[in-house]
């Protein structure tokens, strides 16, 4: 499998372990929370890269996307202005190095939100233990010893949003590591804005977000990566789905130069169900690479993702999903599908989706296709007086509306600005 | 056509290096395990030409330094000790079957089946000889008229050691992957086929026809070549249980269908449940060339293989159609590789599986459409069934384009035999299990109705008698 | 030769339920030899539920009796019901890749007559069977109920009808989805396939399949119970006056002789 990494990009290194402390000085915090770090560091000590034979990190070179040192943060800390706008249950901002800039609505505080830093062991303790597999422990590791800013997100039982909770993760020069840890309790309802901005040329960035659903809760979170150029990044947000209780993740992957997202979803309680709806838009040299996994463990547990990336340019764009239905989930359903157009002779698009199902009653199935513009669709649209470059536009927009639809007000209009901005470029091309 | 020689290795006599002279007095000893005197040995007895003994010789070491892939079944693939396994010809003593030692399920098999006696005997492997000779002689006669070539693979290198030399190895290379090194150096048996330009072969050409237990080996080596325009349709293993009282089975396939040529390959596998059956086969395909490999996988405690096609001239198409049967104890391992290295070229792949009690059916395939392959279409059709609580499937299908004005489709189920459909079936007076035995038998049929109607029918009765007792 | 006494299906007090919830309530009906009784309701009274329940569905908890020929059935399975004789027409056949329509009826046919049936007496059997029904001869190959028609399936339903001869036909909605010239095909199949010995049970939502299907007696099923029963004229004024005008605690029988 050709290595299509041949970008002179900085392959950086695993930072050493003198850097968890300085981090952990840098935040300001308890002993506590720096010995939960060293003692993930130390997790990390067969740190070597994982192997690339494995689909999971067959598209991307591991290596680019290490982070470069956590510590180093941007000193001077820019005045942050919490941005105005659609109304919203509370505004986050994170910047390497600092806490949280935060400001929660009177009607959220009302309603039970507590939205805090992260300032002990405990804090982090509702993922713990969750069993992820050897091929995401380097990741994992590295943000669970580095991470450089942090929040804590807590919706109580009951608690019911009228409006979504935004998080921005601010990337400056260097590297940011954020970690998001969300609960969201029994019955409560919240919609989760995670965007990520920023950087520039040699910023790297490991997220992690940890969400918990807890029975009958209805989590909506949104993922949008809208970095700047030159940005390598990788994140993970990962979930875990109570009884009875709804996530619903839409995101959005449109920066960066290598952006590689793992969604991994637990559906843990019986009748649990998961829905993902996500696009990808890549131009220039980008490369996407996704993986998306869904671990079914209790009966009548659903799973529906579905993923559009479009490739214009010489982008390139990767997806690998897992579905895996244990033997107990029985009378469970999950279903897949990743749909590529490429746009220009030299976009690439990639897909593996997986299946592993160890019991007899479900309904499962997957599709992935990967094609160009259907000349049949320009051709109708050009006979109704559209010019070619206006027809595979509104083809493209047509082809990524599902999925954009299903953002939230705000975030919705945002992401729709940004695909068309890059239609623009389309405009003046022959079909 | 092979890569230079380590200088060590080049003619160097064995033999005398470890001081044996006569083939025969060798293998009276029965050794266990492979080494550099054995290959030396097989191949003297063989009476082969020089190349094919260095290209042994060079396997083997391959073979020895390749790692083990890290896929597939990797706990059975662990238990395989090498060491342990004899890689030619068994002493007498552990070949000697009486027909009153074949298990009763055999026989039952055998006798719902209905095959004939001489048949069944071969098959549990009580007798070393299949007694068909008069219908192999009459064909014989009629393709050798036409040109046809078409005998065992050790007679096809002594016989016709120019087209061996010229196509042996070129499509599956020695270094491809662990198990094609080690039948490169250790292969016996196989078969060999070659058909002149223009030529259509009407009836298929089945490996019976050069039966003996000694070419029906381990190790076997097919080469069949198509030349510009011919066609032509091979048909290897049966439907019926076969006994192999050898646990490791490695068979090397490697076919080539000239510009306008048309292969069609079959194969039904039911080897006995002690075998790890792992198979190497490909396919060139040039321009305008057809190649279609129907692969059923019924038998074996592990089969893993992935019959694959490299469109190599423009508007060659490609066909997979394969179904495996995943019974208690069993993982079938099978897929396909398409390669679209031409424009204009199409593929399809359709793979059927059936996971019943604690079986395991696992899909991998690969779809690669190379830089250049413009206007090309592929589809593949992924459909598992799960028959009880254990069963299990797996899909793990890749699709790796380079290029943008290309199709690609894939589409995978996995459901358990269909409620309502047991109703209605049960509806018109059918009992359950004959309710989901008449489904079973609906999902493989874009399969059956591809093979000869004897094979067909012999597949319908087998899958009768692996759905009997099936869980309700 | 119909022999007018001979009660060929009944039920007596019959409930069925699903996830808890009872949707049918106590039916009583009784259909003689020869008979065809018109089940009408509007959408959603349980009219499928009735069918599926008396045919033995394995989702529905049934209580109550059902008598097929003089002989109880309500303890046997779907498949022992349709060999002594009862037959269900589905509103929406399911589809079962990869088996042919010969080796189908041929299975069922054999079923029904506990034996196998040799395959050229078989193939005599069902090309005549095509021939009455006017069914085109390429079905025999096609995969039942694959990519067909809804006009389709519903004509080969009544082809095995006519082929099994049951003593009991339960028709559901032989009507829905089918334009007038494939519901004049059907009901002339119905007919056909209808003998003197045949009792039949049609239920349907709409009028129009009564004027091809002339029913003995109609039965108006509301709310999972039969609220009134009468001759032919009862399906008139449904057509004309609609569900409403009964209301749904109106029970009240004219009889249920023809």
């Amino acid at each position: 499998m050709a290595d299509t990494d041949r970008k002179p990009d900085a392959t950086m290194s695993i930072p050493d372990e003198a850097k968890v402390g300085e981090v952990s000085r840098l935040l300001g915090e308890s002993g506590d929370l720096r010995d939960a770090r060293l003692s993930a560091y130390r997790s990390l000590a067969v740190a070597t890269l994982p192997d690339r034979v494995q689909h999971l990190w067959r598209f991307t070179n591991p290596a680019h996307l290490l982070p470069g040192d956590p510590a180093a943060a941007a000193a001077a800390a820019w005045p942050v202005a919490v941005a105005a706008g659609a109304a919203a249950a509370a505004r986050i901002v994170l910047r390497a190095g600092t806490a949280p800039v935060v400001n929660v609505s009177p009607e959220a505080a009302a309603a039970g939100l507590a939205v805090t830093p992260i300032v002990s062991s405990a804090d982090l303790a509702a993922h713990a233990g969750d069993e992820e597999g050897a091929a995401f422990e380097l990741f994992r590791g590295l943000n669970e010893a580095l991470w450089n800013c942090g929040v804590r997100i807590i919706a109580p039982r009951g608690a019911v949003l009228g409006a979504p909770i935004h998080v921005r993760v601010q990337a400056g020069a260097g590297a940011v590591l954020p970690r998001i840890v969300v609960e969201v309790g029994e019955g409560a309802e919240v919609t989760l804005v995670e965007e990520h901005t920023g950087g520039r040329l040699g910023t790297r960035v490991v997220g992690r977000t940890e969400l918990v659903a807890a029975a009958a809760a209805r989590l909506h979170h949104v993922l949008v990566q809208r970095w700047e150029d030159g940005i390598n990044g990788h994140l993970t947000a990962r979930a875990r789905v109570g009884r009875e209780a709804d996530l619903l993740t839409t995101f959005a992957s449109l920066g960066g130069d290598r952006a590689k997202v793992e969604l991994l979803t637990d559906l843990a309680g019986e009748g649990a169900r998961s829905e993902m709806m996500g696009i990808a838009f890549g131009t220039g040299n980008q490369r996407f690479d996704h993986h998306t996994r869904h671990r079914h463990l209790a009966c009548n547990t659903w799973s529906n993702i579905d993923f559009k990336a479009v490739a214009d340019g010489s982008s390139r764009s990767s997806y690998t999903g897992l579905i895996r239905i244990e033997e107990k989930a029985r009378a469970s359903e999950a279903y897949q599908e990743n749909r590529n157009l490429l746009l220009s002779s030299a976009g690439r698009a990639d897909s593996i989706p997986e299946l592993e199902i160890l019991n007899e009653d479900v309904s499962c199935s997957h599709g992935a296709t990967v094609a160009p513009v259907d000349p049949a669709q320009v051709f109708y649209l050009q006979s109704r007086g559209l010019a070619p470059g206006e027809a595979v536009r509104l083809v493209v927009q047509g082809f990524l509306a599902k999925a954009i639809d299903r953002l939230p007000d705000g975030t919705r209009e945002a992401v729709a600005g940004l695909v068309d901005s890059r239609l623009e470029g389309l405009r003046g091309r022959a079909a | 056509m092979n890569t230079p020689q380590n200088v060590l290795s080049i003619n160097q006599n064995y033999a005398e290096r470890y001081g044996f002279h006569d083939p025969e007095d060798y293998f009276l000893k029965a050794p266990k395990g492979i080494d550099h005197e054995l290959v030396e040995m097989i191949s003297l007895k063989k009476g082969e030409p020089q190349w094919m003994r260095d290209v042994r010789h060079k396997a083997l070491d391959v073979f020895f330094e390749k790692p083990m892939p890290r896929w597939g079944n990797s706990r059975l693939l662990g238990e395989i000790d090498f060491d342990n396994i004899h890689y030619y010809i068994k002493p007498k003593g552990e070949q000697a079957n009486n027909w009153d030692d074949v298990h009763d399920d055999i026989k039952r098999t055998f006798d719902r089946l209905g095959v004939p006696e001489a048949e069944r005997k071969f098959l549990a492997g009580v007798t070393a000889q299949y007694e068909s000779e008069v219908v192999y002689h009459s064909i014989r006669e009629d393709l050798e008229q036409q040109g046809v070539l078409f005998c065992d693979m050790d007679s096809g290198l002594r016989l016709h050691p120019e087209i061996v030399k010229r196509y042996f190895g070129t499509i599956i290379p020695t270094r491809d992957n662990k198990f094609a090194a080690l039948n490169t150096a250790a292969w016996s048996g196989g078969s060999f086929i070659y058909v002149p330009k223009n030529i259509r072969v009407d009836i298929p050409l089945q490996a019976y026809f050069r039966i003996n237990a000694e070419n029906m080996g381990q190790f076997e080596r097919t080469l069949i070549i198509a030349d510009e325009g011919s066609s032509v349709h091979y048909i290897e293993g049966c439907t019926a249980p076969t006994y192999s009282s050898d646990s490791l089975h490695s068979a090397v396939v490697e076919l080539v269908a000239m510009k306008g040529a048309h292969i069609r390959y079959t194969t039904i596998q039911n080897w006995s449940t002690n075998v790890l059956n792992l198979v190497t086969k490909r396919a060139h395909a040039y321009e305008d060339a057809v190649v279609e490999w129907v692969d059923g996988n019924l038998g074996s405690k592990l089969t893993m293989k992935y019959p694959s096609i490299v469109l190599k001239g423009e508007r060659a198409h490609g066909e997979v159609l394969s179904i495996a049967f995943a019974g208690h104890g069993q993982h079938q391992d099978a897929g396909a590789k398409m390669v679209h290295a031409a424009p204009n070229t199409t593929s399809r792949i359709v793979s059927k599986s059936i996971s019943k009690d604690d079986g395991r059916s696992s899909y991998r395939g690969l779809v690669k459409m190379a830089r250049g392959s413009h206007g090309c279409r592929t589809s593949v059709e992924c459909d598992a069934l799960l028959i009880g609580e254990h069963a299990r499937s797996d899909t793990y299908p890749t699709m790796d384009i380079a290029e943008a004005d290309v199709h690609v489709e894939h589409e995978a189920r996995v459901s358990k035999v269909g409620e309502e459909q047991l109703f209605y079936l049960q509806c018109r007076g059918l009992d359950a299990d004959k309710a989901r035995l008449m489904i079973v038998n609906g999902f493989i049929e874009p399969f059956v109705k591809e093979l000869p109607m004897e094979y067909a029918v012999e597949l319908n009765r087998l899958i009768e008698l692996e759905m009997e007792g099936s869980v309700g | 030769m119909s022999t007018p006494d001979k009660t060929v299906f009944a039920c007596r007090g019959l409930r069925a339920g699903i996830d808890g919830k009872e949707i049918v309530k106590g039916v009583d009906l009784e259909i003689r030899a020869g008979e065809k009784h018109a089940l009408m309701g509007p959408n959603g009274s349980g009219k499928s539920t009735l069918a599926a329940a008396l045919m033995g569905h394995p989702s529905y908890a049934v209580q109550g009796e059902i008598w097929l020929d003089g002989r109880r059935v309500d303890e046997l399975e779907p498949h022992e019901r349709a060999r002594l004789g009862m037959f269900l027409g589905f509103q929406y056949p399911v589809a079962v890749p990869g088996v042919s329509v010969a080796n189908f009826l041929r299975a069922s046919l054999s079923a029904r007559r506990g034996q196998d049936i040799p395959v050229r007496e078989f193939r005599k059997e069902m090309m005549a069977a095509f021939d009455e029904l006017d069914v085109p001869r390429e079905f025999v190959s096609r995969y039942l109920n694959d990519g067909f028609s809804g006009g389709e399936k519903k004509r080969l339903e009544i082809l095995q009808m006519l082929m099994l001869r049951p003593s009991f036909a339960l028709l559901d909605e032989t009507d829905s989805g089918l334009d007038i010239d494939a519901l004049k095909v059907v009901s002339k199949g119905v007919n056909t396939a209808s003998t003197g010995e045949t009792g039949v049970l049609l239920v349907t939502h709409y009028q129009r399949i009564l004027n091809y299907i002339r029913p003995d007696v109609v039965h108006v099923f509301m709310d999972g119970a039969i609220v009134r029963s009468g001759g032919p004229e009862l399906a008139q004024e449904l057509e004309e006056r609609g569900y409403d005008w009964l209301g749904k605690h109106d029970v009240v029988s004219e009889g249920s002789a023809a």
